[in-house]
């Protein structure tokens, strides 16, 4: 396989938490060994609770965070470690679109500004009339109006606001973009136009994304590839048709159980236990806890992330892996 | 009926003049029945559940009436109202950890929900806490009683907020949005422990949620809103599956299945004092005519207990 565009290693992110003035430091493991890679026009879909460190995770990969442990290669050099000219490919190859597009957008700048901007510091443009141009592009290909190029981010709606993000993200031409929760701030019908224009814009322009949600659904219709998160650390990561076909890990398995059901009089299955504190994993399989399959070595030995029977589809359970 | 909403209407006095958010709505929930609030974010539903419990912010109006047991709540006085609210009708929010106060331990909180409405001793009023707590399903309930709201998980915190709210055994529970913050696999248990506590308890229940399927799966009855007006109103697995408004029918083709094509409802909820004259969603609507544009559409009955305001409603989708 040619070198992917990013590439996790054994990546750990560790918080060292100190609860009260005197106690003792705690650590928080909020992503603990991950290995993913995103090749070129790729979806990746990263579905997890919260606390499983898929905010961390994008944080990392954005080189936003430096890692406790591990590195991740940008067309195989460590991004941690970019200079100049190779830093400055990477940020323009890598983007990012976060959750709240009310706190990604400087109130203070008229939206030629907030979309041009990164246009003027990779210098993609040589005059005005130039930057101009592009931007009502951009405008245009996330479905805004060229009036909204005078105005100040207020004066949008929340999906308009994820819209602008979006146009800022692509202003670079970037090959892939790290989307965080990007629907979740957003009301069901305007996420489905977010999402349409998510889906539509990696068709016309090849684009990779790390696609981040809690959300199935989303991830169902947008994803080549889901890998499933836990308490920081993947559990299963398979092909969108063979995940949803037939999950593997007892933890997927209730994750999709557990979504409302779309079809009328059915009634999703009830899961049991809580969502752990990512301060007390437990031992073992972090999972064994609200496992309905546990079985002896479950809170003892931790299940590696391995293919079964050599497949391309790969889960950290003991289940299916000989321990 | 327990509640019945006739012609409830909210406005507020803004620099625009006179603002209406909820206009007309009339509705019923029988006794101990699961009423579901469908609609996205200021649509109205928030302020109907409110306006229900007397709790409307400073400058909202409400007219119409809210029967609740034959009286008129909106007519109620303040004091007679208060004695009501917590005992007879009692709500949950969205976020637990900001309707409870984070500098007081969740057994006191408890404890004050129960004392508000009856004289009980300290022992007895502890001993009822536990037994709430226990209700709710929140485990070791004796040593929760002693933590404080920061110390539990967002499920743990909504659990307490229930526990409350059912403290005085009200015979309506009003939920706003109450598993939204809150993870896939803890919403599906907070809405099967609301279920069941409705069954025990004989309460009716009115979940508000922006999610149609959530609502689908629970409710007994939905009524859809947009802009401040109920579009459809019906039986829950009928108004899911064969819905009558194109408006229900865009919510329910905006949520993302596999292998279907994606059919967003195009353009925004335009604001209050910018309604399309005639049907409010005609402006966002596929199937708007000439007639849609020119006068607001009746909720009117299509099938047994099932209504849509769509004059279209008949030959496009029965």
């Amino acid at each position: 396989m040619s070198t992917p565009l990013l590439e996790a290693r054994g990546l750990r992110k560790y918080f060292s938490l100190r609860r009260g003035l005197w106690a003792r430091p705690m650590v928080l493991r909020a992503v603990d060994g991950v290995d993913l890679q995103v090749g070129k026009d790729m979806v990746l879909g990263v579905v997890g609770e919260s606390g499983s460190g898929k905010s961390t995770l994008a944080r990392l990969l954005l080189a936003l965070l430096e890692p406790t442990e591990g590195d991740v290669l940008f067309m195989g050099h460590s991004v941690f470690t970019l200079k100049d000219e190779l830093m400055r490919a990477f940020r323009q190859a890598v983007q990012a679109v976060f959750q709240d597009p009310f706190a990604s957008l400087n109130p203070r700048k008229r939206v030629l500004e907030l979309v041009g901007e990164p246009l003027r510091i990779h210098a993609l443009v040589q005059s005005r009339g130039e930057l101009l141009e592009r931007v009502r592009e951009l405008l245009q290909a996330v479905g805004l109006g060229p009036e909204a190029l005078w105005r100040y981010p207020h004066e949008f709606s929340g999906g308009q606001r994820q819209r602008l993000c979006i146009a800022r993200a692509l202003a670079v031409e970037p090959r892939l973009i790290i989307a965080d929760e990007p629907l979740s701030a957003l009301d069901v019908s305007i996420q489905a136009q977010v999402l349409s224009l998510f889906a539509e814009l990696r068709r016309q322009r090849g684009l990779s994304y790390v696609f981040i949600s809690h959300d199935l659904r989303v991830v169902q219709y947008l994803s080549d590839t889901v890998a499933v998160m836990y308490l920081g650390r993947v559990l299963e990561q398979a092909s969108r048709e063979e995940f949803f076909r037939k999950p593997l890990h007892p933890y997927s398995q209730m994750l999709l159980a557990s979504a409302p059901s779309l079809e009328p009089g059915r009634r999703r299955a009830v899961p049991k236990g809580d969502v752990p504190s990512p301060l007390e994993v437990p031992t073992g399989c972090p999972f064994h806890p609200r496992c309905p399959r546990r079985f002896s070595p479950c809170d003892q030995v931790l299940p590696k992330l391995q293919a079964p029977g050599g497949g391309g589809r790969l889960v950290a359970c003991h289940l299916y892996n000989p321990y | 009926m327990l509640l019945e909403l006739q012609g409830l209407s909210v406005s507020f006095r803004t620099s625009r003049g006179q603002v209406e958010v909820v206009s007309g709505l009339s509705f019923g929930i029988p006794r101990g029945s699961f009423f579901g609030l469908a609609g996205e974010s200021g649509c109205g539903k928030s302020l109907t559940a409110l306006a229900i419990m007397g709790l409307l912010p400073e400058g909202a109006r409400a007219s119409g009436r809210v029967l609740f047991e034959g009286t008129d709540l909106l007519s109620l006085p303040p004091a007679e109202m208060r004695c009501l609210r917590g005992k007879e009708l009692a709500m949950v929010f969205q976020e637990p950890m900001t309707s409870l106060n984070p500098v007081l331990r969740v057994g006191y909180q408890v404890m004050e929900a129960l004392l508000a409405h009856r004289p009980l001793s300290k022992a007895e009023a502890q001993q009822r806490a536990v037994e709430l707590l226990r209700a709710v399903r929140l485990p070791s309930p004796e040593l929760r009683l002693r933590e404080y709201p920061h110390q539990l998980s967002g499920g743990m915190r909504q659990r307490v907020m229930l526990a409350m709210a059912i403290a005085c055994g009200p015979k309506l529970l009003l939920a706003d949005e109450p598993t939204t913050a809150l993870d896939v696999t803890i919403e599906a248990q907070i809405l099967e422990l609301i279920d069941s506590l409705r069954r025990q308890r004989q309460m009716a229940v009115l979940l508000i949620s922006h999610d149609l399927a959530t609502l689908a799966e629970w409710a007994d009855t939905i009524g859809v809103m947009y802009a401040g007006r109920l579009m459809e109103l019906g039986p829950a697995g009928e108004l899911f599956s064969r819905p009558l408004h194109p408006y229900t029918r865009g919510l329910l083709e905006s949520l993302p299945r596999a292998g279907q094509p994606l059919r967003p409802i195009p353009g925004m909820v335009p604001p209050p004092w910018r309604l399309p004259e005639g049907c409010k969603f005609s402006d966002r609507c596929p199937f708007a005519q000439q007639a849609c544009r020119r006068q607001e559409p009746e909720l009117q009955a299509l099938r047994p207990a099932h209504a849509a305001r769509c004059i279209r409603a008949e030959e496009l989708f029965l």
